[in-house]
């Protein structure tokens, strides 16, 4: 069975002034799949989900959702093709002026729906999450980073989207919080047929939740491959990556004195 | 670099800013002309803007209308002419030109940077970002009910200024200079007509919008982190005080010479 490309990423660079933080990058991402994205801090990965959502146009190339051209969309077409996105941020970026159920009921309330009914979706929502109800009406300010990163899932898949991001999920969770983040975004793959991006660090959660692996360094993906082919991959810059050495052609940019 | 350079530079710079606020406010307008308002953030910000401001704005109005009055007295002397016309002086100043100008700058001072602030937290932990992902125009759901809200209640606030400041106005003469109040308030009502009120509130209305443009504006573009924060609110407070006391002036250059051509 061969699905159809959901994503299509054709050269897509993106330079900030001189520097170039993503050189020609060219991939597809199938429906339904989980495409999960390795590399150190600053290698691009975040500036590489905001260029596919449209929250930053790439400096060139071309990126196709469902086969449809989306690099440069008026306003207005861009707030449309919105609906078929979810997004986690890295940190949350929940709204510091709403109570949690309201962050996570934002679409709902923003199209009409009754209060009180949006607020049991919510928490309905939180509850798939981990959070308790006790967490609804709390301000973000009072939760811990996990919470709020959590609190971030459940607002991203509250429109129910045909496409999720995820940056770094399971970042700063401990490993059972981490775990039930895993089986949810399994779940929403079988349930939902959902399309995920995935930008983690976590190897063991990585391998878990993808269908595909690839690694992102110097602008470029080194290599692409099910989770077994990284795992085994010959590649010296992603088998130090994965096994997490110091050692390796990978050097970090630490000053020697 | 050499000074003509850097004059060029800073001219350049200057150009490409004024452009790029022009554009930032013509994509606000755009919803603003089709009514395309958000009410529930528009009703928020209104109370934000206007309610909260009461007190710093009564106090600065009172105690101007208080110095007005007692610099007026000491300017002009204390003969008959002086006492038939100090009422007016003070109006007049209160409502063409302090009112506005003053309770204006205050407002800049507090909600300009609490919105350039705000909106700055907003870019720099990418709530904006995420209101994007949302499918919810930034634009709209968050610097529309803004500039909005400024611009609606800066003449409520100023013609409350232009009260309190010539009832402080009559305190200072009736208490302090020991002037008979009813001289002083017909003198007052007397020589004012509604082009100065007219005019205040046009600067009221003009000042509000760039109080929430400025501020919108330098939030919406915040970059690095917290002291971007600091520097975007700095940044808008110093921009919408002097916008306000440039285009005081031409406001009034041009009122005068409308009022001329009567
Ligand atoms: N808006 C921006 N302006 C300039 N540089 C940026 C911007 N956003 C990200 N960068 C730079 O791009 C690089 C990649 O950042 P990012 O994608 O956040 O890394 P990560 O892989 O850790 O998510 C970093 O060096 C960062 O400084
Ligand atoms: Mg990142």
């Amino acid at each position: 069975m061969s699905q159809p490309n959901k994503i299509e990423l054709r050269r897509v660079s993106k330079s900030f002034g001189s520097k170039t933080v993503l050189e020609s990058i060219t991939a597809d991402i199938k429906q339904g799949e989980t495409f999960t994205i390795i590399g150190g801090s600053g290698s691009g990965k975040s500036v590489l989900l905001k260029c596919i959502l449209g929250l930053m146009e790439p400096t060139s190339g071309t990126i196709r959702i469902d086969g449809e051209d989306t690099t440069h969309l008026s306003n207005k077409d861009r707030m449309k093709l919105m609906h078929k996105f979810g997004m986690l941020f890295q940190f949350g970026a929940l709204f510091d002026s709403m109570s949690i159920w309201e962050n996570v009921a934002f679409s709902l309330l923003e199209q009409g729906v009754k209060r009180h009914e949006a607020k049991d979706i919510a928490i309905s929502k939180l509850a798939l999450v981990g959070l308790s109800p006790d967490v609804a009406k709390l301000a973000p300010s009072e939760l811990s980073g996990g919470m709020k990163k959590r609190a971030g899932l459940a607002r991203a898949i509250c429109t129910e989207p045909e496409i999720m991001f995820y940056d770094e999920p399971t970042t700063g969770l401990d490993p059972i919080t981490s775990d039930v983040i895993n089986d949810l975004i399994l779940q929403l793959q079988a349930d939902l047929g959902i399309t995920s991006i995935v930008i983690t660090h976590n190897m063991q959660s990585a391998y878990k939740i993808s269908n595909k692996i690839t690694m992102l360094y110097e602008g470029r993906f080194l290599e692409t491959g099910t989770p077994e082919e990284i795992q085994k991959s010959d590649n010296p810059y992603v088998a130090q990556f994965i096994n997490g050495s110091a050692r390796g052609p990978i050097k970090m940019a630490v000053k020697q004195r | 670099m050499n000074p003509i350079a850097a004059l060029g530079a800073a001219v350049l710079g200057f150009t490409h800013e004024t452009g790029r606020i022009s554009v930032f406010f013509f994509q606000a307008l755009a919803f603003i002309l089709r009514l395309s308002i958000p009410l529930k953030q528009f009703f928020k910000q209104a109370e934000k803007i206007g309610f909260n401001s009461l007190p710093i704005v009564i106090l600065t109005a009172f105690f101007t209308g208080g110095v007005l009055t007692l610099q007026s007295y000491n300017g002009i002397g204390s003969s008959m002419l002086a006492n038939s016309q100090l009422g007016r002086v003070v109006t007049l100043s209160m409502l063409r030109e302090l009112g506005p100008v003053l309770a204006s700058l205050m407002v800049a001072g507090r909600v300009g940077a609490a919105i350039a602030a705000e909106l700055g937290t907003m870019r720099v932990t990418e709530q904006i970002d995420a209101l994007i992902t949302l499918a919810t125009n930034p634009i709209r759901y968050l610097v529309v009910p803004r500039i909005v809200a400024c611009a609606l209640m800066m003449p409520l606030l100023v013609t409350l200024a232009n009260v309190v400041g010539i009832g402080g106005g009559y305190l200072v003469a009736t208490h302090i200079i020991g002037m008979n109040g009813t001289l002083f308030l017909e003198s007052a009502f007397n020589g004012v007509g509604e082009p100065d009120i007219v005019l205040g509130l046009v600067k009221a209305f003009v000042f509000g919008t760039i109080i929430g443009l400025m501020g919108t504006y330098q939030g919406f573009h915040t970059r690095g982190g917290a002291e971007g924060v600091g520097r975007a609110t700095t940044v808008a407070v110093v921009f919408a005080s002097v916008a306000i006391l440039v285009s005081d002036y031409f406001i009034t250059a041009l009122f005068i010479s409308a009022e001329g051509s009567f």
